[in-house]
């Protein structure tokens, strides 16, 4: 049981960690919280509905394809919104992103309904069992298809120029402007990336469980919370972070109350800002 | 007769594995002029937010007229008597230059939420004297034909006297400014320096942080010099001037005088 | 300069307005008075979020769960222990701002972004709990058969605050109270507090204003307002249940001050009106009500951040040189 528990809670971990880095960055550099984040998460699941199972193209290829539009409209929503407000107070700057927010759902929910709707994966439904655990296939999958983003990721800022011109700009802005970066396409792909990975997490989360308009409620704070156990603006802290919370909600909704699930996460990170608030790895 | 205001004794403040005050011992006496300098990053400023509250120290103690004002908060630190402006400049930039130099008076001006929305005499008669106060104290900096312009439309060099101006309005017994003559053209600069003349003459001790050393060396009773830190010099202004180990802090560096920085 | 002439105007212009107020229920029909009753429980609510948001500066996303928790209490006061409605609607703000203590003293300490997201999972927790205590809350279903207002009146008996015309009136007073205690406030030594902590902290701590406490009182008028505006609310609609507690009372708010204008008295108050009257001449578009809504506050926030109120400002000075200028 304890087993089963530790392995769901890796998986759902595995997906907090993939939306707490996108916040995170976008925290980071641009001190802006990304209020819409849950909404670019529903967003491309709905997206991955209607490639996957309207359009009936390939599973793969519908998330692929969702996840860039996802991308590119993050890009458009910097550009007019965010870059207009750079100078604005972070009051405004929170408001708007709630505006954001609240449009997006809304619109979802004005034209197509609040029902939930299943997405099919290729190969649902089987099981494999390792001992006394059992892991669908598409747990599975989709655990593996998260870890080959961390390490997309890694070969992204570690590797190629732009990943290391925004690690720069991540750590010093000012250095990194007087260094010949141009910042504003910075701050357009930091928050582009950071959609992105809510945007595989909501395909791949969609798919596993439902799509439907409020999936992407529970995902803003459910990343903030993540994102300040790790420490803001920290990626491998937002990994470290991710797991522990997946882990520690999987057994309190095993041993203590599905219910009350969700009121773990909410719990710790009060503890947590009241004790120590800079988080595990924080800046 | 010499009394000691402010004290601070092995004054210490660490970043990770950075120093950035060592072991500091200092003080000030009332009604001295006492300029802190010292080379960029010697620790100037930590060591401000440190005695004032805003930062906690690693190591050493903070004393005010002999009392531990240690691990107090920035505004019991300003209940106390003293007040600080800071090196960047910081108003309150949407309001009047008026109503930013009356909400500096709050310290001497604390009125209750009840009396307040209550509307009793006390609360009418407090907000007219605070008023009274505040245009006095813009005569006096010389600023009062801006009483009612926004902060934030203020040129440079008048936002920096109304800094002045917000900290004088709670009656600080030490005043500490922050480079207040950092981007000032020489008029500008002898206009602060008279001001602060003025305000010394008043009684209130100031202590500086300076980088134009013809202002440190014209006004100062005293220097103290930190360096990476640590406290290597204090004296008169021309004890300083000769001393090796201030010349040695400094080889190198330009002369920041702000007289040519325009 | 004031002359008399402005004076008379201004006077006169008010005692217009205020008759005019007083009047409605003569002049308008049920439905539209309906309408007007919402908008007022609105404007306090968005007067109250004002107060953090456009004075102090700091965000709370809670106000719906205050909303909810003076809404609920009034409810079950009323409801299971037969107590008349003013001690009730006094239980109300007096609750909302307790708990308003609670959690202000423990989350104004943190930097605006934590406060805010505290604030989110407070709100969220309250709502879980409402849908889940069923004992005390009555879950999902919520409570019903919420009595209306009674006023004794010397020599007529009891007047029952049952109709909309009533109902009006009641509304029309506690908002105007609300609008007169939070404009005395903010014209007074301690408003003056609050916009120096929204300006600038740093200053404001370094010149000797206690940056917590303050943040805390201005935490728990607004609060303490949008409980009562949860207990009118609640002997209106006579029944309530765990929507009220919902994201969208605290959006709503939030969209109303932003439009409206931040940081003023008027502002809050003219969004309010806008935003609950607008909604009812576009019936065509209620199904995108909430999407127009968030399309709204994104476009204020980018295009005219100071809000309606701003627009109306340049309008009111524009005419005022006018006529100075003849």
């Amino acid at each position: 049981m304890l087993a089963q528990q530790i392995v769901n809670g890796l998986t759902i971990g595995s997906f907090y960690a993939l939306m707490a880095i996108g916040l995170t960055i976008i925290f980071g550099l641009m001190d802006v919280i990304n209020f819409a984040h849950g909404e670019f998460y529903m967003l491309s699941g709905f997206l991955t509905l209607l490639f996957a199972s309207v359009f009936k193209i390939n599973w793969f290829l519908s998330v692929l394809m969702a996840v860039a539009v996802v991308f590119f409209f993050g890009q458009m929503c910097e550009k007019l919104i965010l870059k207009p407000l750079r100078d604005a107070s972070l009051l405004n700057k929170a408001l708007s992103m709630i505006g954001l927010s609240f449009f997006l759902k809304n619109l979802i929910i004005a034209s197509v309904g609040a029902r939930s709707h299943d997405v099919v994966f290729p190969q649902e439904g089987v099981r494999l069992r390792f001992g006394s655990v059992l892991v669908t296939y598409e747990q599975v999958w989709f655990m593996g298809m998260a870890f080959l983003v961390f390490v997309l990721l890694y070969v992204l800022l570690y590797w190629t120029r732009r990943g290391k011109a925004m690690r720069a700009t991540f750590q010093n802005k000012e250095a990194a402007a007087l260094m010949g970066v141009d910042i504003h396409k910075m701050y357009s792909w930091t928050f582009g990336l950071g959609c992105l990975l809510a945007a595989v997490a909501g395909s791949l989360l969609g798919t596993l469980y439902m799509v439907y308009p409020a999936m992407g409620d529970i995902v803003i704070i459910k990343s903030f919370i993540v994102a300040i156990m790790g420490g803001m603006g920290s990626i491998p802290g937002a990994i470290c972070g991710g797991f522990t919370l997946g882990v520690v909600e999987s057994l309190a909704a095993g041993y203590i109350s599905s219910e009350y699930k969700d009121v773990v996460g909410f719990l710790i990170v009060i503890v947590l800002l009241l004790v120590r608030p800079k988080g595990m790895f924080g800046k | 007769m010499k009394k000691i205001l402010l004290e601070t004794k092995r004054l210490t403040k660490y970043f990770g594995g950075l120093g950035a005050v060592k072991q500091v011992d200092f003080y000030t006496n009332a009604g001295e002029i006492v300029s802190l300098i010292g080379p960029n990053g010697a620790g100037k400023t930590t060591f401000f937010n440190l005695i004032t509250g805003f930062l906690r120290p690693t190591e050493g103690r903070i004393l005010y007229e002999g009392k531990d004002i240690t691990r107090l908060k920035p505004h019991q630190v300003a209940d106390v008597g003293m007040v600080r402006t800071f090196q960047k400049t910081k108003v309150f930039p949407q309001v009047s230059v008026l109503e930013g130099v009356m909400m500096g008076c709050h310290r001497k001006a604390h009125l209750s939420v009840w009396s307040a929305v209550a509307n009793t005499n006390y609360a009418r008669d407090l907000q007219n004297k605070v008023t009274q106060k505040a245009m006095q104290i813009l005569q006096h900096i010389g600023i009062e034909q801006r009483a009612h312009t926004l902060a934030k439309n203020l040129p440079y060099g008048e936002q920096r006297l109304l800094e002045i101006a917000v900290a004088m309005g709670s009656d600080p017994e030490l005043l500490l400014l922050d480079e207040p003559t950092a981007g000032m053209n020489p008029e500008e600069t002898k206009r602060t320096m008279d001001l602060i003349y003025k305000i010394r003459d008043e009684g209130i001790t100031v202590l500086l942080v300076e980088h134009d050393m013809n202002v440190v060396m014209g006004i100062s009773d005293r220097i103290v010099v930190l360096d990476s830190g640590s406290k290597i010099a204090e004296g008169l202004p021309n004890e300083i001037q000769e001393n090796e180990e201030v010349i040695k802090a400094y080889l190198g560096e330009e002369y920041i005088s702000h007289v040519e920085d325009r | 300069m004031k002359t008399i002439n402005t004076n008379y105007t201004k006077m006169i212009g008010y005692s217009l307005f205020t008759l005019g107020l007083i009047a409605l229920p003569w002049v308008i029909d049920i439905y539209q008075l309906h309408i007007m009753i919402i908008a007022y429980i609105f404007v306090i609510l968005s007067l109250s979020l004002n107060l953090m948001v456009g004075y102090v500066g700091q965000l709370p996303l809670c106000q719906a769960a205050f909303f909810g928790i003076g809404a609920y209490t009034s409810a079950l006061l009323s409801v299971k222990l037969a107590i008349s409605f003013w001690p009730c609607i006094a239980a109300s703000f007096l609750v909302s701002a307790f708990v308003g203590f609670l959690i202000g003293f423990v989350t104004l300490r943190l930097a605006g972004h934590f406060f805010v997201l505290i604030t989110v999972s407070f709100a969220e927790i309250v709502h879980i709990l409402a849908k889940n205590l069923e004992e005390i809350t009555g879950g999902p279903t919520g409570i019903k058969g919420i009595p209306a207002p009674t006023l004794p009146v010397p020599f007529l008996g009891q007047l029952t605050l049952d109709t909309e015309q009533g109902y009006y009136y009641l509304v029309l007073i506690f908002t105007a109270l609300t609008v007169y205690l939070i404009w005395r406030l903010m014209r007074s030594l301690v408003g003056k507090n609050f916009v120096a902590i929204r300006e600038n902290s740093d200053l404001a701590e370094a010149v000797g204003i206690n940056t917590f406490r303050y943040k805390l009182i201005a935490f728990i008028i607004s609060m303490g307002f949008s409980g009562l505006a949860g207990s009118l609310y609640a002997h209106y609609a006579t029944l309530i249940c765990p929507t009220i507690l919902s994201f969208n009372y605290t959006m709503t708010p939030l969209v109303m001050v932003a439009i409206g204008g931040q940081g003023t008295i008027l502002g809050p108050i003219i969004g309010a009106l806008i935003f609950t009257a607008l909604p009812e001449y576009f019936r065509l578009l209620a199904q995108y009500r909430l999407v127009i809504l968030g399309m709204v506050l994104m476009v204020t926030i980018v295009v005219l951040p100071r809000g309606i109120k701003s627009i109306l400002d340049k309008v009111y000075e524009k005419i005022r040189k006018k006529w100075s200028g003849r």
